[in-house]
């Protein structure tokens, strides 16, 4: 690929950055505060967490602003940040259902083993502009502040907390298992899950490989991928039914080199989906159900629904058409943006390289044509140029 | 005892500089300062890029001071030279041949080198003349405190390229250069 380095252009580039700089750090209104954008723009915060591989909100805060709230660049900073951290040690493997709760449904069946736990949730509120004036709003926020505080001196604990059972549920997938109602495609072996940040995963590659890249990619290019196969041309969908949408927190354990104990180190807020499949193809045990898996950093439930729907399509298409390919290859906001991005860099080699061969097709027509009318003056035979006389470019060439 | 860490901005300081000697061959860069007296400016390229997943050897002392601080620091396992993906070198006679170089399908599994070295200047006596990518025509590059066999055995004739050490020579005070393996290094006119 030719491209060149924009040479001559320093004083261009760091007059820009200057000015990306100045609108960053002046503006025309108060310093945003880090806590502002972690406690006011949580969703923005998970997202550039998600889609950067990096579990920290101060961070991808600070992300954000900088990006001055462009997702895509804020998850480059954090993916380009993550890149240079040293790793020190390596999780114990957490098995999902230790997830405490903070939200909880279960579309598919209305009494399921644990509570319905609507939780914080859009899903059920009319779109309605909040016009509310600015100082109302305030007064508002000040009030709430104050009433929280009270709450939380007075450290009153409500009869209805709910309990362990509630904060930690079971499955519905246990219960259909239980009525061997699912095809089982869980594995004996434990292989080690491919680590995408080391290894790019391409088609072929294990479901670990595939659910790390979806829990990495940007959430518009998951959401497409998965309407493009419901209502577009690709149609790898067909009956969804969400078994699990979770929203909680998964704890973060390591080992200690010297005692060799399980210590808990923290915690990570996840969303969780399992999407039943309806398994109608040929082929297929029709009599069974197919369950796809998502799972990602934050709350995003758009991003973990399109996953689990899309992880179990990848599967019943068995490398059969592009859509491993596309889950794979074409989801990850960073390589399609810093593609498309790239293209505002310098191009001239490329493109003068592509003019020379434009020049060149047209001189050899040229250069053609010019023998051909010379060799239809010296041949009088020659006149029927209706009839058949070669290809139409040809026929143009000697009409012209 | 407190584990020396690199954090925010030194941390971004010592990849700047250990980026961009890389990048200009034998240009000569600052280090941010140690984290620590337990951290020789030697160290310090291991310790602000070595995590758990690499092996460190020191001097060819698995009981190396500098090694057993490198492991608490970042995880890396202590090793033998030959398998070392940081080699690190507190004076110029340890020997350092029979490293990893990688190979043309995995370059990046070449050992990365570090050596300190008494003094490092643009030119002087001695100099050596370094050729290649990050060079614009070429640079000269004064040595002190390292064997010439060895600062002649660097760059590009440290393994058929792109396999090949990437080195960097470090001054107590922190200043460092660097040779990598796409860089040519010949004896200078006297």
């Amino acid at each position: 690929m030719g491209y060149v380095a924009a040479k001559g252009g320093f004083d261009a580039i760091q007059a820009a950055e200057t000015l990306v700089r100045r609108r960053r750090i002046e503006g025309r209104s108060s310093w945003l505060e880090l806590d502002q954008i972690v406690d006011r723009l949580r969703y923005s915060v998970d997202r550039v967490m998600g889609e950067g591989g990096l579990w920290d909100e101060q961070l991808s805060a600070r992300a954000f602003r900088q990006a001055e709230g462009d997702v895509i660049e804020a998850a480059h900073l954090i993916r380009a940040h993550r890149s240079t951290l040293p790793r020190f040690g390596y999780a114990r493997v957490v098995d999902a259902d230790e997830i405490d709760v903070l939200r909880r449904i279960v579309p598919a069946f209305r009494e399921p083993p644990g509570p319905q736990l609507l939780g914080r949730t859009l899903d059920y509120t009319g779109r309605l502009l909040d016009q509310t004036p600015e100082d109302e709003g305030r007064r508002q926020a000040a009030e709430a502040a104050a009433n929280r505080r009270e709450r939380v001196v007075s450290t009153q604990v409500s009869a209805d907390e709910p309990t362990v059972d509630q904060r930690v549920p079971g499955r519905l997938i246990d219960v259909l298992r239980n009525l061997d109602a699912l095809v089982d495609r869980r594995r004996d072996d434990d292989p080690e899950p491919v680590d995408i940040s080391r290894v790019a995963a391409r088609p072929g590659a294990p479901r670990s490989a595939r659910l790390s890249t979806m829990a990495r990619a940007e959430t518009g290019a998951l959401v497409q991928l998965w309407y493009r196969n419901i209502l577009g041309p690709d149609r790898n969908l067909h009956e969804v039914t969400l078994g699990e949408v979770r929203h909680g927190r998964l704890p973060i354990e390591v080992q200690n080199p010297l005692t060799g104990e399980t210590v808990p180190i923290g915690s990570v807020r996840v969303t969780e989906v399992e999407a039943i499949e309806d398994l109608d193809g040929v082929e297929e045990d029709r009599t069974r159900f197919d369950v796809g898996y998502g799972i990602c950093l934050g709350h995003n439930e758009r991003k973990a629904i399109a996953m689990a729907n899309l992880d179990v399509a990848v599967d019943r298409a068995a490398g059969d058409g592009p859509l491993e390919q596309s889950v794979l290859m074409t989801t990850d906001g960073l390589d399609a943006s810093g593609f498309l991005e790239h293209l505002k860099l310098p191009h001239y080699v490329t493109f003068r390289s592509m003019m020379e061969r434009k020049t060149a097709m047209r001189e050899a027509a040229g250069t053609k044509r010019q023998e051909r009318l010379a060799q239809g003056r010296s041949d009088c035979e020659v006149t029927d140029v209706s009839g058949d006389a070669g290809a139409p470019v040809e026929r143009e060439d000697v009409l012209r | 005892m407190a584990v020396p860490v690199l954090t925010g901005t030194p941390s971004q300081a010592a990849f700047d500089a250990i980026l961009r000697s890389l990048s200009e061959p034998g240009s000569i860069r600052q280090l941010p300062p140690s984290p620590s007296p337990e951290v020789p400016a030697y160290a310090m390229v291991a310790l602000a890029l070595g995590d758990i997943d690499l092996g460190v050897c020191v001097d060819d002392d698995p009981m190396h001071p500098v090694a057993l601080m490198l492991r608490a620091a970042t995880g890396m396992t202590i090793t033998g030279r030959d398998n070392a993906q940081f080699v690190v070198c507190s004076n110029e006679a340890v020997p350092v041949g029979n490293l990893l170089t990688g190979t043309a399908l995995a370059p990046e599994d070449a050992a990365r080198l570090t050596i300190a070295v008494d003094d490092l200047d643009a030119d002087g006596d001695g100099a050596v003349v370094l050729r290649g990518p990050g060079v614009p025509g070429e640079r000269r590059l004064c040595v002190r405190g390292l064997d010439r066999k060895t600062l002649l055995s660097l760059g590009r004739t440290s393994g058929t390229f792109p396999a090949g050490i990437d080195t960097w020579l470090v001054t107590a005070e922190g200043r460092i250069a660097a040779i990598p393996r796409s860089t040519t290094v010949t004896q200078g006119e006297h």
